[in-house]
């Protein structure tokens, strides 16, 4: 058995070229932090396979977790939203030498939790859809009135 | 021939809204629980080995990218006259240049070539001894050099 992981964006960033946790990663190779980033995959491959089993788990409050474990580079850590649909929704990840969770992260995992239970859209294409929907509303009443 | 090396940084502005600060303070002492999911169906699921398959593409992406860039302004070429040269509008070859977009082979030999350059593609040994295979990509017929 697997679990399913899911990357969102944040809801007033749906333009990024790519989901918050890609960033991240993608920031630990301009930084040149390879183990840390193999690490960072591995504990997400871990999430996939076990769930909330993992060996890397950690409560930090509320549905927000996460995922951590030490490196040569320091500390690695990722941070996800546990849904009750039994999927993991990864925020951010990063790799520091502070004891300390990254507050600015978290804020926004904060920000995603709020929008996933307010169904606020997390990916570019769940606005496409609702102006798609939207525009066939406007074509349908259109239609109705003439 | 002077080689040089292209690298990847990304910069990110980090701050935390006075709101958002005081609901994170808020949920610090709540117990463990799992989301309510609004619009589960909404949701793009993916795997463990498309997250390493989309870092190593944009690894890829972002060191050709600096590399044209590099050659670019070498030639001291603006991106605009470099568009104009291979066809394409100066955002595409900003795009390409920043990694933000899809990076095909016929497009960096297209690049190449409305630099003045070719593209060789080798393969070297890592760590056990071997030959070195090298080929050239094809230069497009329709640049202008």
């Amino acid at each position: 058995m697997s679990f399913s992981l899911i990357l969102p964006y944040h809801p007033d960033c749906l333009n990024d070229p790519q989901p918050l946790f890609i960033q991240d990663l993608l920031e630990l190779v301009g930084t040149r932090k390879q183990i840390c980033l193999n690490k960072l995959i591995n504990m997400a491959t871990d999430l996939y396979l076990h769930g909330q089993e993992s060996r890397y788990r950690k409560h930090l409050f509320d549905a927000i977790y996460e995922l951590k474990d030490r490196t040569s580079e320091g500390g690695a850590r990722a941070y996800y939203i546990r849904g009750d649909d039994d999927r993991f929704y990864l925020i951010h990840a990063e790799c520091k030498t502070e004891t300390e969770s990254d507050q600015w992260m978290l804020g926004e995992a904060v920000e995603i939790l709020e929008a996933l239970e307010k169904n606020r859209p997390l990916f570019p294409t769940q606005v496409l859809l609702r102006q798609t929907g939207k525009n066939r509303l406007r074509k349908l009443s259109e239609r109705k009135k003439s | 021939m002077k080689h040089v090396q292209a690298d990847t940084t990304v910069n990110k502005t980090k701050t935390i809204s006075a709101s958002t600060k005081a609901k994170l303070e808020a949920l610090r002492d709540k117990p463990e629980r799992a989301a309510h999911v609004a619009n589960p169906t909404a949701m793009l699921e993916t795997h463990p080995a498309a997250i390493e398959a989309q870092v190593q593409e944009f690894v890829i992406a972002s060191r050709v990218g600096e590399l044209l860039r590099l050659a670019r302004r070498s030639r001291k070429l603006s991106a605009r006259a470099l568009g104009e040269r291979v066809g394409v509008s100066q955002p595409r070859v900003t795009a390409i240049e920043q990694a933000s977009t899809d990076l095909e082979l016929d497009t960096i030999a297209r690049f190449a070539s409305g630099l003045g350059y070719r593209v060789v593609v080798q393969l070297v040994p890592i760590s056990e001894p071997g030959l070195v295979f090298s080929t050239d990509l094809p230069q497009p017929s329709r640049s202008i050099v």
